[in-house]
């Protein structure tokens, strides 16, 4: 018991920052645009939120300083992609690149030049909700964790009630099916796609908060480790559903969890290769899912207005 | 008199539209030139001309999608500049467009909610936008279901989707661009009753068409545009045909082409019992049977979607024939590759030129060798037949350029040279283009699909002659075409399609009406072969 306690509190510390990523992205592709640069902004937010919490030790202004990161990127992202509509292929990989050297350059200017070390700062602080966390099994696992987790939780509710049930949400799913149309209905494709692109890159670097605050208490180069991609594919392979982002998300949780359970019981098997079965799961499930998905008719493409 | 003080001081207030002097450039071309169009409370419109005549131009600018370079606009007697779509929205002006505006991946009900928006708001409300939707299609009798996703509806139910939606603004003022083309006589009737319905409670309906049999039908009074001029505005009661036609074309226009009799030779193409089935396994092509001799033309009648697409692509070989046998010129090809059916002698038109009939990136001359381009005389050995070998790979560009040459002249093609790129050409030329290449290469037995779709008068003329003349040389021509008159005109048999099977085949100088129930679909007793 003690060890499917194990496996599904190391998945869902696993899958929070996925989960957070992909819901960001999920809105934002529905919307029309292809946001590359998660990974990116969530290892920016990672690092920032490390940095503030360690400098101010308060874990709050490190969770907000990760989403403040997600903003000011969303906004240069909505600026190049959404109104200039330029290649969102070149924009996301670019800031992928410039993620990766600001944050390592930073870093070893800020952290270990300066303390020798890699020092930690305090996680987040696991709030155990009464009577609920002691459920066996699912009571440990589910009703004891932070607050930003409990957040998400939350989020998927809220986000689905938005995305298919008002207004709102139902210009985001049509601007990215037919944007010409939506803009002969007078629809304000431009803010509504905006918006989504906002929404992805503030969640990233919240995201990428998590990360830091959640799970390890430190940083380090490149820490993301593919995560930010991890979470397009969950997009696609849920076939741009809520509901899919939340099973699919999880699923890559238990499989990254359990190759960690695997790596303690059966070291015979070359950890590296355990260390690969998130990843390899990841690309089977994108050909399986890729084959039956529908993505958004105008996924990818630019919309700009001529008068 | 005070008829120079009312045109100083602004608009006469019958009038609920009144546009003053519209001019409208687009580069290279003036596509509205100090046009005037008035329009009464309460009546319905025809605006007519050519296609490039400038009707969807003035609309456009009517409906805020385009600014004008010049002229004024007044609404209800109110000076108005309208400067998007919405903005014509709150004015009163709705408008349903050729192409279609609802968006396909989302359900009709959840369309209307994107303009209509729900008590509830920020919510949704499903029951709420499907009873308004219910309730305007009791009010003005058109059926739709509200829970379908738009990409599963016909052409025909996605039209009516469009004409409720823009009447569920209780607009003002109704522009219909082009709306009879997807449907079947019958609708096209219906449509007429609720156009009428429409206008008797003071919503005034302009009416875009090029087709001249509709316009003098529905409407009140006529404006003719021809190249961006306003060359006629008349009552529909004291207007003709001959006098609309020649406002529009500027020439007298033939309207009954001279059918000479032509000697019928052996069937060309012979159908038996042709079956083709889609992806669900359903049939949309049932056991067609027909045979077409040399020299005549046969015309397929039918709504678009009853299957006629598929029944040509079948004969070509690009979709599967799952039974029957398709004989061209004594020879089985069924479900051969369609290059050997092409070898065999068959040919197409197709509905879409743009996607399936050429390569838009390429120019005018690669184009018309497109069937042809791997054989004599435009492939040739090249540098190998100094050593004796014979073979087809090398391009002979001078053979290619006489070809070219002569297509341009035979047939009139509009472009400054052969190396002018297709996507530069107009609808019309590149029915040239398709007319060419088919029947220059001697295709016998040819498919035309929808030939004169979208043409103006003098383009649609033009076509119908050059297949009168391919028929004439003893080619046998399947015909596909919505337009009931241009079917009548050329055909030598009308069938009508319906839902994948041939309902009848007709004398052309059947009664309209007696074609139109077999297009919608009542199976007529009496059936001649």
């Amino acid at each position: 018991m003690d060890l499917a306690i194990g496996l599904l509190q190391g998945a869902l510390m696993y899958t929070i920052p996925l989960w957070l990523a992909a819901m960001g992205e999920l809105v934002q592709q529905r919307a029309g645009t292809w946001g590359l640069g998660i990974e990116g902004t969530m290892l920016m937010g990672a690092f920032v939120s490390y940095f503030i919490t360690l400098k101010t030790e308060a874990i709050l202004l490190g969770i907000l300083s990760g989403l403040l990161v997600g903003i000011i990127t969303g906004l240069f992202m909505a600026l190049f992609i959404v109104i200039l509509g330029r290649s969102q292929v070149v924009t996301g990989i670019g800031l992928n690149i410039l993620a990766a050297g600001l944050t390592s350059f930073l870093f070893v200017e800020l952290i270990t030049k300066v303390y020798n070390r890699v020092p930690y700062v305090e996680l987040m602080h696991v709030v155990k909700v009464p009577l609920l966390s002691r459920v066996p099994v699912l009571g440990p696992v589910f009703f004891e964790n932070c607050s930003v987790t409990y957040g998400v939780f939350l989020l998927f509710p809220v986000l689905g009630i938005i995305l298919y049930k008002t207004s709102f949400g139902l210009k985001n799913r049509a601007v990215g099916e037919s944007a010409e149309k939506c803009n002969a209905l007078g629809i304000n494709v431009i803010k509504t796609r905006t918006l989504s692109v906002l929404f992805a890159y503030t969640l990233a670097g919240l995201s990428g908060a998590t990360l830091v605050l959640g799970s390890t208490g430190s940083f380090t180069h490149g820490m993301t480790a593919g995560r930010g991609f991890l979470a397009i594919a969950i997009v696609i392979v849920s076939n741009w559903t809520l509901l899919g982002v939340a099973i699919i998300g999880f699923l890559f949780g238990i499989t990254q969890s359990g190759q960690q359970i695997l790596q303690i019981f059966t070291p015979q098997i070359p950890w590296q290769l355990l260390l690969a079965i998130p990843y390899i799961f990841g690309i089977s499930a994108l050909i399986v899912g890729a084959l039956r998905a529908r993505q958004p008719s105008e996924l990818g493409i630019p919309f700009l207005r001529q008068r | 008199m005070n008829m120079s003080k009312q045109s100083r001081n602004g608009s006469n207030r019958s009038l609920i539209v009144d546009m003053k002097g519209i001019v409208k450039h687009f580069p290279g071309v003036t596509a509205l030139d100090h046009a005037d169009f008035r329009v009464e409370r309460g009546e319905i419109h025809a605006l007519l001309g050519e296609n490039g005549a400038g009707k969807t131009t003035m609309m456009r600018i009517l409906n805020g999608i385009y600014m004008p370079d010049q002229g004024e606009i007044y609404i209800s007697g109110q000076k108005s500049s309208i400067t998007s779509p919405r903005e014509a929205s709150k004015l009163g002006i709705s408008m349903v467009y050729q192409h279609f505006t609802l968006i396909p991946a989302l359900t009709v009900w959840e369309n209307m909610a994107l303009t209509i928006p729900s008590p509830k708001e920020p919510f949704l409300d499903m029951k709420y936008s499907t009873r308004l939707l219910l309730e305007l299609e009791e009010k003005y009798g058109l059926e739709i279901d509200p829970t379908a996703k738009v990409s599963d509806l016909s052409a025909g139910e996605k039209q009516r989707a469009e004409i409720i939606r823009a009447l569920s603004q209780g607009p003002k003022i109704l522009i219909l661009d082009e709306p009879t083309s997807v449907l079947t006589p019958i609708e096209v009737e219906r449509l007429f009753e609720v156009l009428h319905q429409i206008a008797r409670q003071g919503t005034s309906v302009i009416f875009i068409s090029h087709k001249l049999g509709e316009v003098l039908e529905i409407s009140d009074r006529i404006t003719v545009l021809k190249k961006g001029k306003v060359t006629g505005n008349f009552l529909t009661k004291d207007a003709t045909r001959e006098e609309l036609a020649t406002l529009m074309v500027g020439r007298t226009v033939l309207f009954r082409i001279n059918r000479p009799d032509v000697k019928i030779g052996d069937p060309l193409l012979n159908v038996e019992n042709l079956t083709v089935k889609n992806e669900e396994g359903a049939s949309i092509v049932n056991k067609v049977s027909f045979s077409i001799h040399g020299g005549e033309i046969l015309g397929i009648a039918g709504v678009s979607g009853n299957g006629q697409r598929e029944l040509a692509e079948a004969l070509l070989g690009l979709r599967e024939a799952k039974a029957g046998r398709v004989i061209i010129c004594k020879k089985d090809v069924t479900n051969l590759p369609t290059k050997k059916i092409i070898n065999a002698g068959a040919g197409m038109i197709p509905e879409d030129i743009q996607e399936m009939g050429i390569v838009r990136d390429w120019t005018l001359r690669d184009n018309l060798i497109l069937e042809l381009h791997s054989s004599c005389p435009f492939a040739d050995a090249g540098p190998l037949r100094w050593l004796s070998i014979d073979i087809q790979v090398f391009r002979n560009e001078k053979e290619i350029d006489k070809f070219c040459d002569d297509a341009i002249e035979k047939f009139n093609i509009v472009a400054p040279n052969g190396y002018t790129l297709a996507s530069n050409l107009s609808g019309g030329n590149l029915q040239r283009l398709m007319l060419a290449r088919e029947i220059m290469r001697g295709t016998t037995v040819l498919i035309a699909c929808q030939p004169t779709r979208g043409l103006d008068v003098g383009a649609a003329e033009y076509v119908r002659t050059c297949l009168l003349k391919h028929k004439e040389r003893g080619n046998a021509i399947l015909l596909i075409s919505e337009d009931l008159d241009e079917l009548k005109m050329l055909s030598d048999r009308i069938a009508v399609m319906y839902e994948g099977e041939i309902l009848g085949i007709l004398p052309p100088d059947t009664k309209v009406d007696k074609i139109g129930l077999l297009m919608g679909g009542t199976r007529d007793n009496s059936r001649e072969t």
